[in-house]
């Protein structure tokens, strides 16, 4: 078990977690300033898993089907 | 719930539970396992449409757990979640059978585009599958929970079968004994196989439409409203005297016409009505 691979797994627990929490506020929010933040957030979770990964030297995460 | 049932195994808490809330949310049914060795009881319980399981996993990982998924159903869908961006985790995935594999941290909308395209891959499969026995006279067990498409299946196994000419007749099984369902399908029906066969074979030709149910028999012979829920299904010898009786009135009371559309003799119709008449006391 490398460094790199607990971090993949930290930041997987992350997203998924962030995009449920994005998705239900989408649905049911009618905050437009939390919504703002939620997408702001999401937005600096992805950048921030981006740079975390080019510094481990890490291939990018998904974004597609690998086959 | 009636969607698409996946199961996600994962020994990390955060990961299973955010996978499981996401899918459920996207209106998916959810089971969920720590590791393989878990996976395998729950799917055994609960087969699923598509797995989706972490690589590297306690007790038994993601490639033990594909393997001995394929033993029972060598099409099952398995989707690898690779915690290591590396070339070695994508080729042990494929080498263990993968559908697909997806790399740490997944994009759910990756993921759900994976998992709809393991799902159709299967289906073309299954039909495939169906297209080859359909010309054949074997017959055909066709299992699947409610809501998966069995009755679909069986309509297309018949629509390509040289017997499409002919209708298709969806007999419910409730309405044959339970019994004579499970001797009929484990083959082992030791008692009068054209008997099993002619009640069956009665049981379509006097149903209304094209289905039947248990509300095809009489009232007397469903045992109350309750046993809708409960009914064990009608005994042969029930059902038969259902047939006949049925037919005879349809006849006006004639024996040679009703032994005629039930393909068998005066004599048998003749024996079994005076089985049917209450003793003399």
């Amino acid at each position: 078990m490398t460094l790199a691979h607990d971090i993949r797994g930290r930041l997987h627990a992350a997203r998924l977690n962030w995009t449920f929490v994005e998705r239900a506020l989408a649905k049911s929010c009618n905050d437009p300033e939390l919504l703002e933040a939620v997408v702001a957030s999401s937005d600096e979770l992805r950048e921030l898993e981006r740079l975390v990964l080019a510094l481990l030297g890490d291939p990018a995460p998904s974004t597609g089907s690998q086959t | 719930m009636t969607g698409p049932r996946i199961l996600v195994v994962d020994d990390e808490s955060h990961v299973r539970e955010g996978l499981e809330r996401l899918l459920r949310q996207s209106g998916y049914v959810v089971d969920t396992a720590t590791d393989g060795k878990e996976a395998l009881v729950v799917a055994s319980e609960r087969p699923p449409e598509v797995v989706i399981t972490d690589l590297n996993m306690p007790v038994m990982d993601g490639v033990q757990l594909c393997a001995k998924l394929r033993e029972s159903d060598r099409e099952l869908p398995v989707i690898f979640a690779t915690g290591i961006g590396e070339v070695p985790s994508a080729v042990t995935a494929m080498r263990a059978g993968a559908t697909d594999y997806l790399v740490k941290p997944v994009d759910f909308d990756a993921l759900v585009v994976a998992i709809e395209r393991a799902r159709e891959a299967r289906k073309h499969s299954v039909y495939h599958a169906a297209r080859r026995v359909a010309a054949s006279r074997a017959t055909v067990l066709v299992t699947g929970e409610s809501g998966t498409g069995e009755g679909e299946l069986a309509r297309a196994i018949h629509a390509l079968s040289p017997r499409a000419v002919e209708p298709f007749v969806s007999l419910h099984g409730a309405a044959i004994s339970v019994e004579a369902r499970a001797r009929l399908l484990a083959g082992r029906w030791h008692g009068n196989v054209r008997e099993l066969e002619d009640a069956i074979e009665r049981a379509v030709v006097l149903g209304e439409g094209t289905r039947i149910g248990v509300s095809d028999l009489p009232t007397e012979e469903r045992g109350g409203a309750n046993r809708t829920l409960h009914m064990p299904g009608a005994t042969l010898a029930e059902l038969e005297r259902w047939a006949i009786l049925t037919t005879l009135d349809a006849t006006g009371g004639s024996t040679a016409r009703t032994a005629e559309m039930l393909d068998v003799s005066v004599r048998t119709i003749q024996y079994r009505l005076g089985e049917y008449r209450p003793a003399k006391g």
